[in-house]
């Protein structure tokens, strides 16, 4: 018998999808995340609250794995080549040549915030969480969602409208 | 008023995050400040352009890994589905997902169940191409046994095998669809539970896996069994609908 669990859990995947992706720059890369966390779901179902937000639960298995992943990165020391990663979007984005590589300045812009910043920004720009919402999955006071999330886009819209370097 | 414009404000507005009386303060402010319009508009800009850069996956078919644990079913019948309902009743597969992670392999079948087209000198193939319903044949992955036809939402004749494999309590159901002449493998879902004796597809029966099975039939499109006079007429025809 299917569960309302398991129910639940399939319906967020394409936001989880596209979390992961504004996470890791890489479509590839964040399914990998979004698969890790769906194990990691489903192993810890019992400590799930039942009446409580089962999306909120999944971002957040969703970003302790990144920021796990990006902490054992730097003690690795290797990286993700941000240019490889923001150029490829596995043609699926935009259409026009120029657009696309807008896009790609705007993916490799997001990979170069602070990891705080991005994960606020992923969560409220970018799948469209309210304040109160991505303030829960993150453990945050509001303010602080606000206020990094203000500080992001500001380094995002400098960024993005200059006119890039020839 | 002041010209100093608070982004947090702005961002907020844009947002839609603001109370009522607050909009209100910021709207009335805005004529008056080509500033505070400027980064409204680019902060607009920018929302728009970031949900376009993260577009992707909602683009793609999902990834094999993903939906490997339920079939790796081919890609038409999963392309289209999985925002709809039946997609998410596939809800099951997420459950066997971390039973059989990595064990599906992308080899083109032969007896074995990897989706994919069969080998037409393959016993299963044999099987699918000739033989009624409740037929059965020794494969090499087990004792494979013929439980139904049908036709999916194409109109293509397609069969429900069951494979009783010779490791303890392994059991597979498995849709093979008939194209061009040759059968191939459309999905296969390992570690079904329940009663192997059941003859009918659409069943309920306990376990994860058989939820996945019945919404991967449902994708397909799947039609009524055919009756054993239909089925004897499909294969007396070699598969040619009238």
């Amino acid at each position: 018998m299917t569960t309302g669990f398991e129910l639940d859990l399939v319906a967020s995947i394409p936001r989880l999808r596209r979390f992961a992706y504004a996470l890791t720059g890489s479509v590839h890369e964040g399914d990998e995340l979004v698969q890790a966390a769906c194990e990691r779901a489903l192993r810890n179902a019992d400590r799930f609250q039942q009446g409580t937000r089962m999306d909120s639960w999944l971002f957040r298995i969703v970003q302790n794995l990144w920021l796990d992943s990006k902490r054992r990165e730097r003690t690795r020391g290797d990286q993700i080549d941000p240019e490889m990663a923001a150029l490829s979007d596995e043609g699926l984005g935009a259409r026009r040549p120029e657009d696309r590589m807008m896009l790609a300045r705007v993916r490799q812009a997001v990979g170069e915030l602070p990891n705080e910043q991005r994960l606020v920004l992923a969560l409220v720009a970018i799948d469209g969480m309210s304040y109160r919402d991505a303030a829960e999955v993150l453990g945050l006071p509001i303010g602080t969602v606000m206020s990094r999330l203000s500080r992001a886009r500001t380094h995002l819209c400098r960024i993005l409208e200059e006119p890039r370097p020839q | 008023m002041s010209t100093h414009i608070d982004p947090e404000l702005l961002s907020a507005y844009v947002d839609g995050e603001l109370a009522p009386d607050e909009v209100g303060r910021v709207e009335a402010h805005l004529p008056s400040s080509p500033e505070a319009r400027v980064m409204v508009e680019r902060l607009r800009r920018l929302n728009a352009r970031l949900a376009a850069a993260y577009d992707a996956p909602h683009r793609a078919p999902l990834p094999p890994a993903l939906h490997r644990s339920v079939a790796s079913a081919s890609p038409r019948a999963w392309r289209h589905r999985w925002w709809t309902a039946a997609g998410i009743a596939m809800a099951a597969s997420i459950v066997t997902l971390a039973m059989f992670l990595g064990l599906r392999s992308n080899e083109p079948a032969t007896d074995g169940l990897a989706p994919g087209r069969l080998d037409r000198g393959s016993a299963l193939h044999a099987l699918l191409e000739s033989e009624p319903s409740g037929a059965t044949a020794t494969l090499d992955s087990g004792a494979a046994t013929l439980l139904s036809s049908f036709l999916d939402d194409e109109a293509r004749p397609c069969r429900e095998v069951e494979i009783i494999g010779d490791a303890a309590g392994s059991r597979t159901q498995a849709v093979a669809c008939r194209n061009d002449a040759s059968w191939t493998v459309e999905f296969a879902i390992s570690g079904v539970s329940g009663p192997a004796e059941s003859r009918d597809a659409f069943v309920p029966a306990s376990g994860a896996g058989d939820a996945a099975f019945r919404a991967a039939l449902h994708t397909l499109g799947a039609g009524p069994v055919l009756g054993p006079a239909e089925e004897e007429d499909l294969i007396d025809s070699g598969w040619q609908l009238r």
